[in-house]
């Protein structure tokens, strides 16, 4: 094992580990994360019951792996709330698109109510 | 009716009674990303933005926030989230997003058609092969330019486009003469108008061709590249001084046919990099009001030079900043000079109305907003995928003008399918990216460079720039002074 | 100047409305619906007319032309054309119409839903007859009137009795603007903007407030709960139909600051707006009640002001600045500024006798005679 730093370990190849808590964060958003920093790292996943762990390899190009994996860290959590909203946003996301393409005017009419 | 006897004896209430009951408010959808080292960008449906710390954005997402937070009004009022008895802002954001998308619904505009592949100037970055002035195998027959007008009207859209392009169109003016006539004709017996630009180097032209032009209302859109020195070089010909007779040219048309008649556009090689203030400067003094600073597209001649022609993103936007300070410094001095693609970036950002912009739109333009005609009868999704079938790729050949129909061309499987599948709101890293609501696809380019119409976002160049881009013109703006002002005046 | 006054004269009748004439040789067929000028000179055969109107000093003849309203002083300037109200059991006359004002507002209803902090004409006892004698009037005025301003209370109240008073409108004053002024809440009934709509009036517009981008900020000075959700609804539907929208933003104490943020609203959600004017305070009715409350002094929100005009002008959106002395504002503003206070409303204090852009300058309301800002000063040429 490497050195330990914000609970991320540095390998001796210059690889940094990271162990994220699955009832934290979820599988989609550590993917996303990853898919993001991908330009700077390797990265592989494997995930078991009680941890998700991931590996980022530098690329060439990579000039500060220390703060690309910590900016990697952050955005795991912030990839968990972008589904927090996605989730929550859904429903309302579709009757807003739905009214955007209707034909009707749904504006309404003789009640006072609309169709939302 | 008795609304009246209630009120006049009615207190006048203080703004709490006025506040919803239901302390909690709904999150309306949004997106978000880390803006600079201290904020983060949020952006809602419609590109509308909001910029704070990312503990705010947290609390907000948490539905911490309270009346008394700063941030509390400006999210509300611009439709990040609603509270209890409210439905206007569904309905505002429902007519907002119709409104963002409705240049999609006009459909196709633009139709570039390539009267010949001659051509007299050998530029660095030619997008398509050279072909030397006497090769008439590359022109386009009767019947092919017959079948382009017939196809253009088939379009619904209320704003067509015919734009010449080539080689150099004036090599083979007796055929531009031929579609124009064509067009005028067909347009006045359906009762529709196209606007007709003519995109050449205007090294041919003369008093017949401004004649016919002035008569059949034709404008002209040339290459500027910058001072005389840089010009040549970018854009050398055997034959004669590249820069004097696109300077002459451009006099000359604006004598015949008037200023607003022509406008030029730049494109930025190695050589351009070290010159920004040069290239403004000879805009200006050419009495352009209007420079677009483009970047080098990777095809054609381009691609083949190799690494000579070829710079990173970080030296373009070098250049860019460069010489959109330069352009805003102009403007403080009373010279009014607008760069276009800022211009266009904030349109988006800044105003509820969509801009149909070829190559950064989802769904990308290919096909639904330009089309093009090749000489050779071929149909192609833009401009782009004519180059890479000059370069023996025919990934993005729609059809033939000669065999197939409109139906089969506009539905065909690799429109269609590569429409869909590069759309931002649904590639990973795009759908939930902060700029999303500014930027767009380039299924063609990502195609070239990365192999696949999506592309790998994280080391796209495409992406790279335009986030820089969005970063930069956000951060002139939000600094309210008078550089932020200038911006703004471009917007309408 | 008063538009409407007292007379002495009363007896047991119903509101009635005439417009005013000198010329005691009028058709027979118009008299019915005129009102005659006496005076010495007038020939004592003369009658047919409605009513009569005289000075004091013509009493002695008053006997023979029955009806004979005595005029006060207050509206002697009564003239042709000009067309009044007479409530014979009080005695009230209203002016309705004055010829040769290039603006009329026509009070249609005193009802209203909103109950606006500021408001310069607060609701009172309903009275159908307002909207009857505004019907009656619309005949008598003259063909080449430039505008005429719809007011209340709020006139959609009226609902299809507004339709009806606009298509009145449009077949005898064909080549008239109208204005209506609206809180567009009645307007979220799609068949209202409908009907409307479909009277095709040539120039119509439909003035609506909104007063904050924030939909309880907006609710609380109009005392309304669920306006704001409302007048946005109506605001939609006038639009979707084809109606022109007006955007007018008072400016009070309470929204003074706010004015950058709802023109960043406006842009986005409703650039449709055909104007947006934005406007001082007139300092009458509740406004003078709730004084504290709403009053505040231009030269207080002079860069809120600019900045809030300033966005819609980039966006193209045109913009007025009303009731606003050009001493008060910004010099960048003064072509956004208009001659916005009616002539009969309008004055101008001692001070402004010097100024040299006077005549450009909307001047002040009769009611800012005590209430005004501290920046009222003259203007030579060259500032």
């Amino acid at each position: 094992m490497g050195a330990v730093d914000f609970g991320i370990t540095t390998l001796t190849d210059g690889t940094r580990l990271l162990s994220i808590d699955p009832s934290v964060y979820r599988i989609s958003a550590v993917q996303k994360a990853a898919y993001k920093y991908s330009g700077y790292f390797h990265v592989l996943i494997n995930q078991s019951e009680t941890e998700i762990e991931v590996r980022l390899q530098p690329k060439e190009g990579c000039t500060s792996p220390e703060i690309a994996a910590r900016d990697f860290a952050n955005e795991i959590l912030d990839q968990e709330l972008r589904e927090v909203v996605a989730a929550e946003t859904e429903a309302v996301r579709n009757l807003i698109l739905a009214q955007a393409f209707s034909k009707t005017s749904l504006i309404n009419s003789e009640e006072e109510t609309t169709v939302i | 009716m008795n609304i009246l006897s209630e009120q006049v004896h009615k207190k006048f209430l203080p703004l709490s009674d006025f506040l919803p009951t239901n302390s909690q408010y709904k999150l309306l959808p949004f997106r978000f990303i880390r803006f600079d080292s201290e904020q983060y960008l949020l952006t809602n449906l419609v590109g509308e933005y909001y910029l704070t710390d990312r503990t705010t954005l947290h609390r907000f997402i948490q539905k911490e926030l309270d009346r008394n937070d700063p941030a509390f009004a400006p999210l509300r009022a611009r439709h990040f989230f609603y509270e209890d008895g409210e439905t206007s802002p569904l309905h505002l954001l429902a007519t907002k997003y119709r409104t963002k998308q409705a240049p999609l619904a006009d459909f196709t505009g633009l139709h570039m058609i390539v009267p010949t592949l001659r051509c007299n100037t050998s530029c660095t970055y030619c997008q398509v092969s050279h072909k030397n002035t006497s090769a008439s195998a590359c022109d386009m027959t009767n019947e092919t330019a017959d079948r382009a007008v017939d196809f253009m009207f088939k379009s619904p859209s209320s704003h067509l486009k015919l734009e010449f392009q080539g080689g150099e169109p004036l090599l083979n003016f007796d055929m531009v003469r031929y579609i124009v006539e064509r067009t005028r004709e067909r347009e006045k017996q359906l009762q529709r108008p196209v606007s007709i630009i003519i995109c050449s180097n205007l090294s041919l032209v003369n008093d017949e061709i401004l004649t016919f032009c002035k008569l059949h209302n034709i404008d002209f859109s040339t290459s500027l590249d910058g001072p005389k020195e840089l010009h040549n070089k970018n854009r050398p010909s055997v034959e004669f001084n590249s820069y004097q007779r696109a300077v002459d040219g451009i006099a000359r048309v604006r004598e015949a046919l008037g200023i607003g008649a022509i406008s030029a556009l730049m494109t930025t090689t190695m050589a351009s990099l070290s010159m920004p203030k040069e290239i403004v400067d000879e805009y200006v003094g050419q009495g352009f009001k209007s420079i677009f600073l483009r970047p080098i597209n990777p095809y054609g001649f381009a691609s083949k030079a190799g690494a000579a022609t070829h710079y990173s993103t970080a030296e373009w936007l070098d250049f860019y900043k460069s010489a959109l300070d330069y352009i805003i410094d102009l403007n403080f001095r009373g010279i009014q000079i607008r760069e276009e693609y800022a211009a266009l970036i904030l349109r988006r950002i800044l105003t509820p109305y969509g801009t149909g912009f070829v190559d950064l739109q989802s769904p990308a333009g290919i096909g639904i907003a330009a089309i093009l005609f090749n000489h050779d009868s071929n149909v192609y999704a833009s401009d782009e995928s004519r180059m890479l079938a000059e370069m023996g790729d025919q990934h993005f050949l729609l059809g033939n003008l000669k065999t197939d129909k409109y139906e089969e061309i506009m539905l065909s499987d690799v429109l269609i399918d590569t429409l869909m599948e590069s759309m931002s709101e649904g590639v990973p890293g795009c759908s939930d990216c902060g700029f999303q609501p500014y930027c767009g696809s380039n299924p063609v380019l990502h195609y070239r460079l990365h192999g696949d119409i999506v592309g790998h976002k994280p080391t796209s160049e495409f992406c790279q720039r335009h986030m820089a881009l969005f970063r930069h013109i956000i951060s002139i703006i939000e600094r309210g002074d008078a550089a932020s002002d200038v911006l703004k005046g471009w917007v309408c | 100047m008063l538009l409407n006054d007292h007379t002495k004269t009363a007896w047991n009748g119903t509101p009635f409305v005439v417009r005013v004439t000198r010329d005691c040789q009028r058709p027979q067929s118009l008299r019915l619906k005129e009102a005659l000028r006496i005076t010495e000179g007038t020939p004592r055969d003369v009658s047919g007319f409605r009513a009569y109107l005289s000075m004091p000093e013509t009493s002695p003849h008053t006997g023979l032309f029955q009806p004979t309203i005595e005029l006060p002083p207050s509206l002697d300037y009564l003239d042709e054309g000009d067309v009044v109200t007479v409530h014979p059991a009080t005695g009230q006359l209203q002016v309705v119409y004055r010829k040769h004002s290039p603006c009329n507002s026509l009070f249609v209803t005193s009802a209203c839903n909103n109950f606006c902090l500021m408001c310069a004409q607060p609701p009172e006892k309903n009275d159908d007859s307002i909207y009857s004698l505004a019907f009656d009037a619309i005949p008598l005025m003259d063909i080449d009137s430039k505008e005429i301003i719809i007011t209340g209370g709020e006139p959609t109240i009226l609902g299809g009795k507004l339709v009806k008073l606009i298509q009145r409108l449009k077949s005898y004053l064909p080549s008239t603007a109208v204005h209506i002024l609206s809180n567009g809440r009645r307007l979220r009934y799609l068949s209202l903007a409908q009907d409307l709509v479909e009277v095709a009036h040539p120039d119509l517009v439909i003035g609506i407030p909104l007063y904050s981008d924030i939909s309880y900020e907006h609710d609380f000075i109009v005392q309304a709960r669920g306006a704001f959700e409302e007048t946005i609804r109506g605001i939609l539907n006038a639009a979707r139909c084809g109606l022109n929208v007006e955007l007018r933003i008072v400016v009070t104490r309470i929204n003074a600051n706010w004015l950058p943020r709802i023109s960043r609203f406006i842009v986005r959600n409703l650039p449709f707006a055909c104007n947006v004017a934005f406007m001082g305070l007139e300092p009458t009715g509740f406004a003078k009640g709730n004084h504290e409350q709403v009053w505040i002094d231009p030269a207080d929100y002079g860069e809120s002001l600019y900045a809030a005009v300033q966005e819609l002008k980039y966006h193209r959106i045109p913009v007025s600045v009303y009731n606003h002395q050009l001493c008060t504002i910004d010099h960048r503003l003064w072509d956004s500024a208009r001659q916005s206070i009616s002539d009969w409303k309008n004055i101008y204090l001692p001070v402004c006798e010097a100024c040299s852009v006077r005549h450009s300058c909307c001047g002040l309301f009769a009611s800012n005679a005590e209430i005004h800002s501290r920046a009222i000063q003259p203007l030579t040429l060259s500032e």
